[in-house]
């Protein structure tokens, strides 16, 4: 008996599954095409370029990305559904009847809410598995961790808002209220919890955006608004790394609380409450009180944040490490009057709306004074919070561990003196979408407890930090870096530091990149775990054309076995070889091997060759250029054999467009290796091009003889891939007589070129002659 | 049977239903009346378990309404204010029915449909304030409840319509010892439908009997003279101490309502008459004049209710 009391019951199941039908197929139907529209529209999209070509992975789908329409399932469904099902919650008729059917209020209303989890989840489903067809479609990698992860998002975020929802429609009764306390039910935390975080950050700009006090926990938030599209709007929050597991944890927990909540309040719900904005006088109270307190917490932060530019004239002088002191005068009590009459009139306003009375207006009236009593507390609470903040000055004994977190602020001017590798470390780089670098995230993850280290660390948190650096204010010899701290008593605390960089760094500049801990992580190549994923992009035409791609399983092993020979050369390297593998292309300065040890890499640049993988549940791609011998040499090689594959196969689209041949000496010059022949022309002693490619390159107009090429017959151009293809099945030769630097490109069925690249290959001098007797008259 | 117990229903500051006991047995039909606001509604809804008792008790066969569910399945409701679901037609109706109450019989409803001759594909929005009832009342029907609750429940049928439901019901009753719980503001009606019969006024209930033989304390009376006596009589009783509601005259014969037991009424006014009557006879009083008379006994009359301009205002009418 009393299981049947609270289990659902499968009549009023199949019945709200009927209420909803309408919309849930409307709803449904429309997001459903609206995702097949995105899979259709990408197949197209790829239709063109030739699969084998493609290469394999080159992005992986981030987890929110991937519920992609799915968040509209979110954010759209559940209100309207559960709005639709407990609708005859605000009709006196419609309630009465629903509250004498011979079914327990708890059985009832799990049956409802099964059905309009049911609607969601379905439809969610159907979109999220478009959405990972699409992303496969695209050729992104879609893990069974980011597609688990992603689920996780999606059902609890969406039982946070059916959660939410319910709660609001069984302590209300007309439409308006359910709209407004549902939303005072999703917001409210969150905005209160974003106010507070904004009002200190106004008032203390050294402490991180979502890392302040109880919510430094801002690591974790809320699912429902991970997926918002308004995250930017509401979310300080967003600029933390935010962990996908622990939120789908709290957030798995918070919906349960709140469904637990919405099912008991609909059980002690009385029918009689029907048409009335609250079921009794507290609720009201509690809900105008809660509209008030909403925009006092709104206006605190702007308040806050005006007195503080002032004292800080208009935010241009730098601001000592929250000077609370100044904090009580400069709270410009007009503006804290008008925050409160800006509260009193949403007050009265909702009060007025919600029960239609002009007495129950004036009767609310005393109990603004609850707003009042919030609006001092909220500022008394961050007071109370900026000033304990502000007293942390640790001296480098009481500190345990440092870890730098993200140079996130003003990093576009940025020094040498500055570690490329900090760039976008950490939160920015989850914030924008980006994602992060295997040494960012290993940095990331590096506790240092390097002495020398925590001391200047201790040093630069007794220094001033001007307020306008946190918002991107530094120049090219600064830069703002955000660091936690350790202490051995267990607090943690997170900070921004200002750091002095360029042709002048400070201490803490000097002694981080000296740090063991802190090299190791920017130099450390990643383990090639099962998590690894690679993928390798043509070193000129930066999509993918050629080469290796680990779509097949050989294609892999040889993928690995390039890496691995990279991996093991790239260990033997100094430090200052290693560092211009890594960085050499983000610094701009790309990186050229040493002038003592020919490689492949001499003549062609070395091919790149991308990792993706996966650290402490955190997805980073790395770029390398293979430019140590054997692993170009390989790189080399193996791009060869797909060449040849692919010119062997003439549904592949690839078409040579271009034949540059050059003597030892010219080739070598080109690429500066021989500073003997530094004076030696760079000229190729003989250039053909397809008439295709000329037209392309040049219009139809024509360039001959004006860039030194000669138009041939795609006749004579396939006798010139015929030449050289033995070559392509040869190793590299360091000293052959001739190179030939061939340019090739992919074209689809309609001879657009999709994609070029350039290949150099050495030739003998037999080879170079059949290759320019092509050419004779 | 159905037992309330020291009944109350409070909302807000309005009591709806102050302290009501009354027993309602299995196999009636059971009559409601009252002024408005008497809390009528308020005791069926309590009746099919909507509203939870503030205090007191409300039981069916000793079971808690409002506490087991499960009594429930044996209830119908047919309220004042009806509901359908938005858009739906007799055969949407017939699907919820189906899937929220165990008992609904699916033939009985077609059986009943038929009878009316609703057409069930037919929007109910677009259905007359009658036709509406009727379809309310099929439903209800259909589930062959044990008791039978109806809000106003001859409210837009027309006379044979009323008729045939009055038929129904009594069909239920007398077939399955069904209860039925009615309340009208027809009087006429409640009278020729009902077997007992509660008079509530401002929650409280003001008399419970059988329809009957309406144990009222109004006694009714006809007084034949053999000349016109004028209001000889009228100014005779009233000296001897009765407290006459009602004295009407035609011709030779007075109608005489009086606050008195009925029993010995009659002997005791011929006792004090001077002129004495030559014919006299004891009269039952219809239901629209116990509820006028004991109404206006709680102060519920026209002059009370209304104010005194709008009540002058209005033509003298009542029930002789």
């Amino acid at each position: 008996m009393k299981s049947q009391k609270s289990s659902p019951s499968l009549g009023l199941y199949k019945e709200g599954l009927l209420q909803l039908r309408f919309m849930g197929l409307l709803s449904g139907g429309l997001l459903v095409l609206a995702s097949v529209a995105q899979l259709v529209t990408t197949l197209i999209a790829t239709q063109g370029l030739n699969k084998g070509a493609l290469g394999g992975v080159y992005s992986v789908a981030s987890p929110v990305s991937l519920v992609s329409y799915g968040s509209l399932v979110v954010y759209l469904l559940p209100f309207l559904f559960v709005l639709r099902l407990f609708n005859f919650l605000n009709k006196r008729n419609r309630s009465d009847f629903y509250h004498t059917l011979p079914t327990s209020r708890l059985r009832f209303c799990l049956s409802l809410l099964a059905a309009v989890l049911t609607w969601i989840w379905g439809i969610g489903l159907v979109v999220l598995a478009l959405a990972v067809a699409t992303n496969l479609a695209s050729g992104a990698s879609v893990t069974a961790a980011v597609v688990a992860t992603s689920l996780g998002l999606f059902f609890t975020a969406s039982l946070f808002a059916v959660a939410a929802t319910l709660v609001a429609a069984s302590v209300t009764g007309t439409r308006f209220a359910n709209l407004i306390v549902t939303a005072l039910i999703v917001l409210l935390p969150h905005l209160v919890a974003s106010c507070f975080v904004q009002s200190v950050e106004a008032v203390a700009p050294n402490i991180p955006a979502g890392y302040v006090g109880l919510f430094g926990a801002a690591q974790i938030q809320n699912t429902f608004f991970m997926l918002s599209p308004f995250s930017m709007l509401f979310g300080a929050f967003s600029m933390a790394p935010v962990s996908n597991s622990a939120s789908v944890i709290v957030t798995f927990v918070w919906a349960a609380v709140l469904n637990a909540a919405g099912v008991w309040l609909f059980v002690r719900r009385p029918s009689e409450a029907a048409g009335k904005s609250a079921p009794g006088r507290w609720l009201q109270l509690l809900y105008r009180v809660a509209v008030g307190a909403l925009v006092v917490a709104l206006g605190m932060g702007t308040v806050l944040g005006l007195s503080s530019a002032l004292d800080s004239g208009l935010g241009v002088g730098p601001v000592a490490y929250g000077s609370t002191a100044s904090l009580s005068s400069s709270v410009h009590l007009g503006s804290f009057v008008t925050l409160l009459v800006i509260a009193l009139i949403a007050f009265l306003v909702f009060e007025l709306i919600t029960t239609r009375k002009w007495a129950r207006v004036a009767r609310a009236l005393p109990s603004f004074a609850l707003v009042i009593i919030f609006a001092l507390a909220f500022y008394g609470a961050i007071r109370l919070y900026t000033s304990y903040e502000t007293r942390f000055k640790p001296s480098a004994s009481q500190i345990a561990s440092v870890r730098l977190l993200s140079a996130q602020y003003g990093m576009d001017g940025m020094g040498e003196g500055m570690a490329p590798g900090l760039l976008g470390s950490g939160g920015a780089a989850d914030y924008t979408g980006q994602t992060p670098t295997y040494n960012q995230l290993l940095l990331r993850q590096t506790n240092i407890k390097d002495p020398a280290f925590l001391r200047v660390t201790a040093d630069k948190l007794q220094e001033n930090f001007p307020a306008e650096a946190a918002y991107g204010g530094t120049d090219e010899n600064h830069s703002t870096m955000m660091i936690e701290i350790k202490m051995k008593s267990g607090r943690t605390a997170y900070r921004l530091i200002y750091v002095r960089t360029g042709s002048r760094p400070d201490a803490f500049d000097k002694t981080m990149l000296t740090t063991p801990e802190v090299n190791y992580a920017l130099l450390a190549l990643p383990p090639l775990d099962k998590h690894a994923e690679l993928s390798n992009t043509p070193f000129m035409a930066g999509d993918n054309l050629l080469p290796v791609s680990s779509m097949s399983a050989e294609q892999s092993r040889q993928s690995r076995e390039l890496y691995t020979a990279f991996k093991s050369e790239y260990e033997k390297l100094s430090p200052e070889e290693q560092y211009q593998i890594v960085y050499g292309y983000s610094m701009g300065m790309p990186p050229t091997p040493s002038a003592e040890t020919t490689t492949v890499a001499t003549f062609t640049g070395g091919s790149n060759l991308g990792f993706s993988g996966v650290l402490g549940g955190k997805a980073f791609t790395n770029s390398y250029t293979l430019i140590t011998p054997q692993a170009s040499a390989l790189g080399w090689k193996m791009t060869n054999l797909e060449l040849i594959k692919l010119l062997t196969d003439h549904t592949s689209g690839l078409s040579l467009d271009q034949f540059d041949l050059y003597t030892s000496q010219a080739a070598r010059a080109l690429v500066s290796m021989d500073a003997t022949d530094s004076a030696a022309p760079t000229d190729p002693s003989w250039s053909v091009m397809s008439g295709r490619f000329e037209k392309m390159m040049y219009g139809n107009e024509g360039a001959y003889g004006e860039n030194g090429s000669e138009v041939i017959t795609d006749d004579k151009m396939t006798e010139a891939s015929k030449i050289i293809r033995p070559a392509l099945a040869r190793d590299f030769a360091l000293n052959a007589p001739y190179y030939a630097q061939i340019t090739y490109g992919m074209y689809d069925r309609q001879g657009n070129e999709g994609n070029q690249n350039m290949i150099t290959v050495p030739l003998t001098a037999q080879e170079a002659a059949a290759l320019q007797a092509l050419t004779k008259k | 049977m159905i037992e309330a117990q020291a009944l109350t229903k409070r909302f807000d500051d309005t009591v709806a239903l102050d302290a009501l006991s009354c027993q309602i047995p299995q196999g009636a039909v059971y009559g409601l009346v009252g002024s408005n606001g008497a809390g009528k509604s308020t005791f069926l809804r309590l009746l099919a378990g909507a509203y939870r008792p503030d205090s007191g008790t409300l039981t069916i066969d000793q079971t808690p309404i409002y506490k087991e569910p499960e009594v429930r399945a044996d209830i119908a409701f047919v309220p004042d204010d009806l509901y359908f679901l938005p858009q739906s037609n007799l055969k949407r109706m017939r699907k919820l029915y189906g899937h929220v109450f165990r008992d609904f019989s699916s033939e009985r409803f077609t059986e009943l449909a038929e009878l009316f001759r609703l057409d069930q594909k037919k929007r109910l929005g677009t259905f007359s304030k009658g036709m509406r009832r009727q379809a309310a009342l099929i439903l209800a029907l259909a589930r062959r409840p044990r008791y039978l609750l109806m809000d106003e429940v001859f409210d837009g049928l027309d006379p044979i319509m009323r008729n045939y439901v009055r038929d129904l019901i009594y069909r239920d009753v007398r077939e399955r010892q069904a209860t039925a719980v009615i309340s009208s503001h027809s009087l006429r009606e409640l009278e020729d439908t009902c077997d007992q019969l509660a008079l509530l006024h401002q929650g409280h209930l003001i008399l419970e009997s059988e329809m009957n033989d309406l144990q009222t304390g109004l006694g009714k009376l006809q007084l034949g003279f053999e000349s016109d006596p004028g209001t000889a009589p009228e100014s005779q009783l009233r000296a001897a101490g009765f407290e006459l509601v009602k004295y009407a005259l035609q011709g030779k014969v007075a109608t005489v309502i009086i606050r008195a037991p009925q029993e010995g009424l009659c002997d005791k006014v011929v006792a004090a008459l001077d002129l004495k009557p030559v014919l006299t006879e004891e009269l039952p009083l219809t239901l629209e004049e116990v509820f006028t008379y004991e109404m206006e006994a709680l102060g519920y009359c026209r002059e009370e209710v209304l104010p005194d301009e709008e009540s002058e205002k209005l033509p003298v009418t009542g029930p002789v």
